[in-house]
């Protein structure tokens, strides 16, 4: 009974804790973020580095892949983050990720730069601790 | 007080978290519309925690330099995003409704020359600290608006971009998304303020939905108890206006009527 009442307790203090997104953005359902994914990988973020791609200056961020549940199978991704002048002002709408980050991601083909993603929606990103819960609804929406 | 179970213990010390949690759930950028940091732009009138604001006429592009793809047009009309609402009336009350909570000061609109957004500032005085205007984004969905934290060239070193607003001209500002309060929002980030996590806050990040997912297109154009206590952090609680000679004389009166009532009834 009691070692219950701590785990409610538990529980609920985790959901009180703030979220990873941080504009506004309109909310995606789960059909919307499946069929507008050319990605969906369950993955860590390892970290950042800004690079030269074809003369291009990009800030990267690097997502180890452990399983792919919609796209063609790869071991890494690059995801194409802002890449701002030093002080600049932070931007409502830009997300950030940290190093060790787990979940599920919902990836977009970046349409300017070939085997560059983007991640432009709070929601394409799904915390390893909310999407187990979650995935028998998603599979079968992948179905 | 004595804890009978260390469940007990436990439930108190929730009640602690829960309470220090939600009153500061709100999150700030690192800068404000600070006191003498803003002249640059109104004549070099020192405003403590105040800031003007201007529209963004059509045509005009991006002179931040660098950013992205997301400002890679023109700019188009802010009033043709809804032609049946006053804009500007929905953002001098929008700006008003944070003043009314804080010590931010509506310095209110100011004509806009038209200069490229983002442009170095180089003494004019000729647009806002906010200036607010429509281009496309993203097209239908995705990012609705956004808006920049808040300073000037000289903290930032890459023109005038700081406090900026810009609304996506792709969305349905009609039916589906409320106009006013997708400017309250961006304001607050405009002012300071990142984005909150209490259920009902107007920072939330995403768009409010009904239970079936669909966006809310009406929604209170009000501030909650955490939007308050975040604006508060930033620029201090509401300034009280004292009461006029008048009034202050005619309650002095009252209160000597009153004391020499009061000292009559008890004589008799």
């Amino acid at each position: 009974m009691k070692s219950s009442l701590n785990l409610l307790l538990t529980l609920f203090l985790i959901s009180l804790l703030p979220n990873n997104s941080i504009a506004m953005w309109a909310g995606m359902s789960d059909a919307e973020l499946i069929e507008q994914s050319d990605l969906i990988v369950k993955a860590t973020y390892i970290g950042s580095s800004t690079v030269i791609l074809n003369k291009e200056k990009l800030h990267l961020g690097v997502l180890n892949i452990e399983d792919t549940l919609k796209g063609d199978k790869q071991d890494v991704v690059f995801i194409r983050l802002s890449l701002r002048p030093k002080n600049f002002p932070q931007r409502s709408d830009e997300i950030n990720f940290k190093a060790g980050q787990k979940g599920l991601w919902f990836i977009e083909k970046d349409a300017q730069r070939d085997g560059v993603y983007e991640i432009k929606h709070p929601q394409r990103f799904l915390p390893e601790q909310q999407f187990k819960s979650r995935l028998p609804a998603l599979f079968k929406l992948l179905d | 007080m004595e804890f009978k179970t260390p469940s007990l213990k436990l439930i108190t010390f929730a009640i602690i978290f829960t309470t220090t949690t939600t009153a500061h759930a709100f999150s700030t950028f690192n800068t404000a519309w600070n006191p003498g940091a803003n002249t640059a732009r109104f004549g070099g009138n020192p405003a403590p925690g105040g800031a003007t604001w201007s529209i963004i006429g059509v045509g005009i592009s991006d002179a931040s330099g660098p950013t992205d793809a997301d400002h890679a047009g023109v700019t188009t009309s802010l009033a043709a995003l809804n032609p049946a609402l006053d804009i500007v009336s929905i953002i001098d009350d929008a700006f008003d409704l944070w003043a009314s909570v804080s010590g931010f000061t509506n310095l209110g609109q100011v004509a806009d020359s038209g200069v490229g957004f983002g442009a170095s500032e180089a003494g004019s005085a000729s647009f806002g600290d906010i200036r607010i205007g429509a281009i496309d984004f993203d097209g239908p969905g995705g990012t609705l608006a956004h808006g920049f934290q808040p300073g000037t060239e000289a903290e930032f070193l890459n023109g005038s971009i700081a406090g900026d607003i810009h609304l996506d001209n792709e969305e349905d500002w009609g039916g589906t998304f409320d106009l006013a309060y997708v400017l309250l929002h961006e304001i607050g980030h405009a002012l300071g303020l990142g984005h909150s996590d209490v259920p009902g806050s107007v920072l939330l990040p995403n768009y409010p939905v009904d239970s079936l997912g669909v966006p809310i297109p009406t929604l209170a154009f009000a501030l909650t108890d955490d939007d308050i206590a975040g604006i508060q952090s930033i620029y201090g609680p509401a300034v009280v206006p004292l009461p006029g000679a008048p009034i202050l004389f005619l309650s002095a009166l009252a209160l000597i009527s009153f004391m020499k009532r009061k000292q009559t009834s008890s004589t008799s």
